[in-house]
């Protein structure tokens, strides 16, 4: 006599291995998700918490700058240096010091030797495509762009944008005016890791920073 | 005296334009530079990156390249107090440029004080002083010429009282001026606009190379007036050997894991629920 019931023993048991494993890593990744998602949550509270320093708009001393750069220390968390919006698109993201990975997950990263806001220089800062900078697909000429950190918020206007290959750097470039470069991947519904980019140019209005209001 | 009477007053219209034009004319195309000249404070003022308490001092020329002058004040003892950027604006007025020597001020300046916008040395060479970004801000601010200035860190380089003599030849000049933005221009704001350096004219600068410890002494025994240069040791402008650093050779990666993550998760989840339902009805 065959016993039928032996194969079907084993299967079960395979079944219940791989659904357990399923289980576990499908439970893994979650948490991972999780624990991101909770970062950006944390690093989003922390930007919408900074408030420029008080610092009375037109009577600024003429004692030599304090030059302070964002000191990004290996090891630790990123830092969060200041908030991008565009109000008309309702984007708004916490900026961090630095584009790599880790900075880039909990929101957009300024990237390393450009200006700071408000600078005499460009500033360069990259976003996530399909988070912090899902928004940006809809820029166009003119809007208002609003970049705030420790000093006050500074105001750019929307002049361009453009489809670029990721080795063009040259966008970065000092222009004659004090500027803004959004970078972000394209094409935006590409799944992994695109092979373009998608910038947006934008123009300094002021080098001073708004009043500051506390 | 029939004739002589026309004759001078032709001679007079003619010298007028002529005498008028006379001070655009050095200031535009000066001969040569001064290496070095006193400069006298009767109260606390600022210069790039610095406030100098009442006082003698000198200010010298140490380099000319094609864009910029490198000056450096020194104190009575001849020490290095600043060294700093130096340019030369063809929006200088040239009548100060010509009939003013020494330190020539800004107009207004924060809580009262003083800042010096330039130096006119003698031979009409006038150079304007290039302002660290903060407070060339806070000059443009109460001022309505626009005001020469520099942001080091916004180009990934040292701030300016640190600001390496590399970094001092290749750094990006701007100009600085107020302005009104908005609908209605009801805005006030602080407009930027890079310098770009007039066309190089056919003239040769002096510059203290190797600082000759002699011309020191004149220049601290000096009067009031400035002196002539000692020495004349003829010097086209220089090109700057320093190449300038990239920011970035590429754009960052800005593709996020998380969505796939999550999606990934969601399959496995899903997966093990429908194996579960499927052992269970078996």
């Amino acid at each position: 006599m065959i016993d039928t019931a032996l194969p079907d023993r084993r299967r079960n048991i395979f079944a219940q291995r791989v659904e357990m494993f399923l289980s576990v890593a499908g439970l893994i990744l979650l948490t991972v998700c999780m624990a991101v998602g909770f970062r950006m949550h944390s690093a989003r509270q922390a930007a919408e918490k900074l408030v420029p320093e008080s610092k009375e708009s037109g009577s600024a001393d003429l004692a030599p700058g304090q030059g302070e750069g964002w000191a990004v220390i290996g090891g630790v968390s990123p830092q969060v240096v200041g908030r991008v919006e565009i109000p008309s698109i309702g984007l708004v993201t916490p900026l961090l010091a630095g584009d790599d990975s880790t900075s880039l997950s909990e929101g957009a990263g300024h990237i390393p030797g450009t200006a700071y806001p408000g600078g005499l220089g460009t500033v360069g800062i990259a976003g996530h495509r399909d988070t912090h900078f899902r928004q940006l697909r809809k820029a166009a000429r003119g809007m208002d762009v609003q970049l705030t950190d420790r000093i006050g918020t500074y105001h750019y206007r929307v002049s361009s944008t453009e489809i670029v290959t990721p080795d063009k750097a040259s966008v970065l470039d000092i222009q004659s005016t004090p500027g803004l470069v959004l970078i972000t991947c394209y094409p935006f519904s590409y799944i992994g890791k695109a092979p373009k980019r998608f910038v947006v140019h934008a123009e300094l209005i002021s080098v001073a920073p708004d009043d500051v209001k506390r | 005296m029939k004739i002589f009477y026309p004759s001078v007053l032709a001679a007079c219209l003619l010298a007028v334009p002529a005498l008028c034009s006379a001070p655009s004319a050095l200031a535009q195309n000066p001969d040569y530079v001064l290496v070095s000249a006193p400069l006298h404070l009767d109260a606390k003022t600022t210069i790039p990156g610095h406030v100098l308490g009442a006082g003698t001092y000198s200010i010298r020329i140490l380099d000319h390249l094609k864009d910029r002058y490198i000056l450096r004040v020194d104190d009575g003892a001849g020490r290095a107090l600043a060294t700093f950027i130096g340019l030369h604006n063809p929006d200088f007025d040239p009548f100060v440029a010509v009939h003013h020597q020494g330190p020539i001020l800004w107009t207004y300046a924060p809580k009262g004080s003083a800042a010096i916008r330039g130096f006119s040395f003698p031979g009409g060479n006038t150079l304007e002083f290039v302002y660290p970004k903060d407070q060339a801000v806070a000059l443009a601010k109460l001022n309505t010429y626009s005001v020469p200035a520099i942001d080091p860190e916004s180009e990934g380089r040292k701030p300016d009282p640190k600001l390496t003599p590399e970094d001092r030849e290749v750094v990006t000049l701007w100009m600085l001026e107020a302005t009104r933005v908005g609908p209605k221009n009801e805005t006030p704001a602080i407009a930027a606009k890079r310098f770009v350096a007039p066309a190089e004219p056919a003239t040769t600068t002096q510059v203290a190379r190797n600082e000759p410890p002699e011309e020191l002494a004149q220049v601290r025994s000096a009067s009031q007036r400035p002196t002539p240069p000692v020495a004349v040791v003829p010097t086209p402008a220089r090109v700057s050997k320093v190449k300038p650093r990239p920011v970035a050779t590429s754009l960052p990666q800005t593709a996020s894991d998380l969505p796939l993550l999550a999606a990934l998760s969601f399959g496995m989840l899903v997966t093990a629920g429908s194996l579960r339902l499927a052992r269970g009805k078996a």
